[in-house]
Formats: structure tokens, C-alpha cells, sequence
């Protein structure tokens, strides 16, 4: 039976078992690490203060990610430092896209031997998906490290789930194309040159 | 299925985000094509990596959480005393502030105070150019239609104000004077300008005294200029600011009957 998180302590034990999840994409959410506790504790705040809003047998995981990812885009505006990159929402990567990246040398080298790169990969990834556009990085995230659905990803976003899709094809596009830069610590796109 | 639309689809198709039709065309494919099949395997092993990698944990997950909520959910009593003087301060000083901005210059003389300090205060936003027209005053009908299908009132100008001179219509708005919902008028009297702040009658109520006080148009001072309130023939409440004389105020809320 699931806890009435409308009690401190109902609300603590449905959050206990996300605690990976909520501090893992919150940490990768925000452009400056140091607001990483904040936005947690912002987002914790949200959720607690609109517990009342929260319709018992639908998605707690959904609900709880809405607070924490706002947080993070709160976070990261006044840093200023990353502005949302708002994006058409039919502004969806054609074949053509894996086209290029397809031909691209590095990548296929990616592809051929990534365990080359994972000892790089650590230090080089966490930039790699903070240099991607705040709404494509929530996506990526919920979808990697929280582990949702894209339909539940849409239901944290409030946004239709083809447009969720859309980013997270992006955000995926553009962190292979810094990952196959780290290949040869060259900018992708040198097979068509 | 050709290889690029395969390819195409290959993260919905990892993520099982697919329709049973276009998984089952592209595992067909997948059975047909070596070069799909493998490029499918590596790609799922590169996506498993990368989010093994994002997922690495610092291990201070629950810690952190902990702490978090600890704040969040339950402030130690040291910091509930800290947010209550925050509160208070941050009040008190929205508090001053508010009456430094809506008190009129002159509230002794003043019957109605709250309405015209405030009107004061959107003619001054209007003057600086933080509050603007919206509806142009290039289409009198349109000026004309706004307040009818806003504010159910009708608003009819003489074009002329008493002394001859032309009055210019920049524009309408609709605008909130404390909790009233009133229309605005945006004019000019020979260059200078004028705000007529057109009160509903529905709305007249938010400003107990007014009817007692306003029906000898009373004249008031104001930063920039002066005002003048007085009631319509419909028992509409107007209030005229601007930087012009009083009496051609007045006249312009005798026009307004």
C-alpha cells in the first residue's frame, strides 16, 4: 500500500526510494554544481507545499521529477549562464542527421571501441551534457538516469509526448557528437572535409 | 524497411516506444541485415553506457536527500525563527514601501485618497513609458469598441476641449486602481498628457465615501500635475490627471457626460 504523503513522514518513505534518482538528475541538471542541494531542497519544498494537489494512483515519480527539474531550470536562469533554448517542437532531426553522423570517422570509431574512451568518458561526459540546451538535458536525463517512460517524462514536463521524444532524439544526436569529438579531440564532421 | 528509416527509429525502438507494427517490420529487418544488426547492438551498448555513466551515484545520495527534506519539510527551529524574521522584515518593508508609493503627496486634503494616489501612480508609469496603450488611438471605433466589449461601458468624446483646443487620443487600456477593474483613457491636450481613469459603476463600490465626496468634482494635486474626480450622468466614476490646469480637467469630465 503506498504512503499518504500528505503526512511528513508518508511523504519522507515515498521519497526514500528515489533518493539516487531525484539527487542523481538534479546534480546533472544544473549548470553550476553548487546549486545542486539547493535545487533539491527548493524542489522537495514545491512538492511538500503542493502535496494537496497530488492525485493519489497517478505517477508519484512524474509528479515529484516536475518540481526538481523546474528547480533546475530556475537554477540554471539565474546563473544566466545557460538560457532555455526554446525550440520548435516540430524542429525534429531528419535521416540526414544520422547521415552525417554516420559517416563521421570518430563516431564509428565510438561505436567500434568505446571502452577505449570510458576512463575519458567521466570527466568529459558531465560537459558534454551540460553544453546541451537545458529542455533536451531534462529529457535525457529523466529518461537515463530517472528511468521514465517518455510518456511519463511528458507527464513531468507537461508536454505531448512527441515533442518529449523529439529532444531526447536530439540531446542524444548532440552528446554522440561530443562524444566522437573526444575520440580524437577533434570537432566531428572532419569525414566530410 | 530500408536501412536508414530502420535506423531511424532505432532509439524508440530501444526505448520499446514503438507501435507492435514498427517493431515488428524493423526486427524483421534486423533479421535480414548484418550491418543494421550490429550497428543496433553497438548502439544499444554505447545508450547502456552512457546512462551506467550518468546513474554513477557519489554514494551520498540518501544523505543528501535526507538533508534536503530535513530542510524542506521540517525547518529546525533555528531556521523557522530566521524565515519569520525574514517574513517580517520583507513585509515591513513591502509595507513602507507600498506607502511611500500609493499615498498621495497630499493625503490630508484628499477625500479620496486611495484613488487618486493610485491613478497618480499609472499616470506616472504611463508618463515614463512602463505602461502603454492597448489599444491604439489611431481608430477612435476601436477605442470606442474596447471599453464596450471590456468593461461594458461606453465612452463618447467631444473632440474639442473647452478652450478650442483638440483632444488627442493615444490609445485605452484597462488597469486596476487598488482591487477596482477600470478603463483608461490616454489623451493629450496640446501636447501634454492627460489620463482618464473611467470607473464602471459595478466598481464604484471599492471606494466607499466616493459618492459623497465626488459629485463636487474635487481638485487635487498630483506629482507632474493635477487631477480631478467627478461623477458622470450614468453615475460612472471619472478621475482625470494630467499635466494640464484643473479647470481644463473639469472640462474634460463635463465632456464625458
Amino acid at each position: 500500500m503506498e504512503c499518504d504523503i500528505t503526512t511528513r513522514d508518508g511523504f519522507m518513505r515515498r521519497l526514500a526510494p528515489l533518493a539516487d534518482q531525484v539527487v542523481g538528475v538534479a546534480r546533472r541538471m544544473v549548470d553550476a554544481s553548487d546549486d545542486a542541494d539547493d535545487v533539491i531542497q527548493s524542489a522537495l519544498a514545491a512538492a511538500w507545499a503542493h502535496r494537496l494537489r497530488y492525485v493519489e494512483g497517478t505517477n508519484f515519480r512524474a509528479w515529484i521529477f516536475r518540481f526538481v527539474v523546474h528547480e533546475a531550470w530556475n537554477a540554471n536562469r539565474r546563473r544566466s549562464r545557460s538560457r532555455v533554448r526554446r525550440i520548435e517542437d516540430d524542429d525534429v532531426p531528419d535521416g540526414s542527421f544520422w547521415a552525417r553522423l554516420d559517416a563521421d570517422l570518430a563516431y564509428r570509431e565510438l561505436l567500434e571501441d568505446p571502452a577505449a574512451l570510458y576512463e575519458r568518458l567521466d570527466q568529459r561526459l558531465s560537459g558534454a551534457i551540460r553544453r546541451i540546451g537545458d529542455e533536451e538535458r531534462a529529457v535525457l536525463l529523466l529518461r537515463a538516469v530517472a528511468g521514465l517512460t517518455c510518456a511519463e517524462i511528458a507527464a513531468a514536463l507537461e508536454v505531448p509526448k512527441g515533442t518529449v521524444m523529439a529532444r531526447l532524439f536530439r540531446a542524444r544526436i548532440k552528446i554522440r557528437e561530443r562524444l566522437a569529438a573526444v575520440a580524437d579531440d577533434a570537432p566531428i564532421g572532419r569525414a566530410g572535409r | 524497411m530500408r536501412c536508414q528509416e530502420a535506423r531511424q527509429f532505432i532509439w524508440p525502438y530501444l526505448d520499446s516506444d514503438l507501435d507492435d507494427r514498427t517493431i515488428f517490420l524493423i526486427t524483421r529487418h534486423l533479421e535480414d541485415c548484418p550491418s543494421c544488426a550490429a550497428f543496433f547492438a553497438r548502439e544499444g551498448a554505447l545508450e547502456r553506457e552512457i546512462g551506467a555513466r550518468l546513474r554513477a551515484t557519489g554514494g551520498d545520495e540518501d544523505a543528501a536527500l535526507a538533508r534536503a527534506l530535513a530542510r524542506a519539510v521540517s525547518p529546525p527551529g533555528r531556521w523557522r525563527r530566521r524565515l519569520a524574521v525574514t517574513v517580517a522584515v520583507a513585509a515591513a518593508i513591502v509595507a513602507l514601501v507600498a506607502t511611500l508609493v500609493f499615498l498621495p503627496d497630499r493625503q490630508g486634503d484628499s477625500p479620496l485618497p486611495d484613488l487618486v494616489a493610485v491613478a497618480a501612480a499609472d499616470y506616472r508609469k504611463l508618463i515614463a513609458g512602463a505602461m502603454g496603450p492597448e489599444v491604439g488611438g489611431d481608430e477612435p471605433a476601436a477605442v470606442s469598441d474596447f471599453f464596450r466589449q471590456r468593461l461594458g461601458i461606453d465612452v463618447a468624446l467631444e473632440p474639442l476641449a473647452a478652450d478650442g483646443t483638440a483632444w488627442q487620443v493615444d490609445g485605452a487600456r484597462l488597469c486596476h486602481l487598488g482591487r477596482a477593474r477600470v478603463g483608461l483613457l490616454i489623451l493629450r491636450h496640446g501636447g501634454a498628457p492627460v489620463s482618464l481613469f473611467l470607473v464602471p459603476v459595478a466598481e464604484v463600490v471599492k471606494f466607499p465615501g466616493a459618492r459623497a465626496v465626488a459629485a463636487g468634482r474635487p481638485r487635487f494635486e498630483v506629482p507632474g500635475g493635477h487631477g480631478v474626480i467627478g461623477f458622470g450622468d450614468d453615475g460612472r466614476l471619472h478621475c482625470a490627471i494630467g499635466d494640464v490646469s484643473p479647470e481644463t480637467l473639469e472640462g474634460l469630465l463635463v465632456a464625458m457626460n
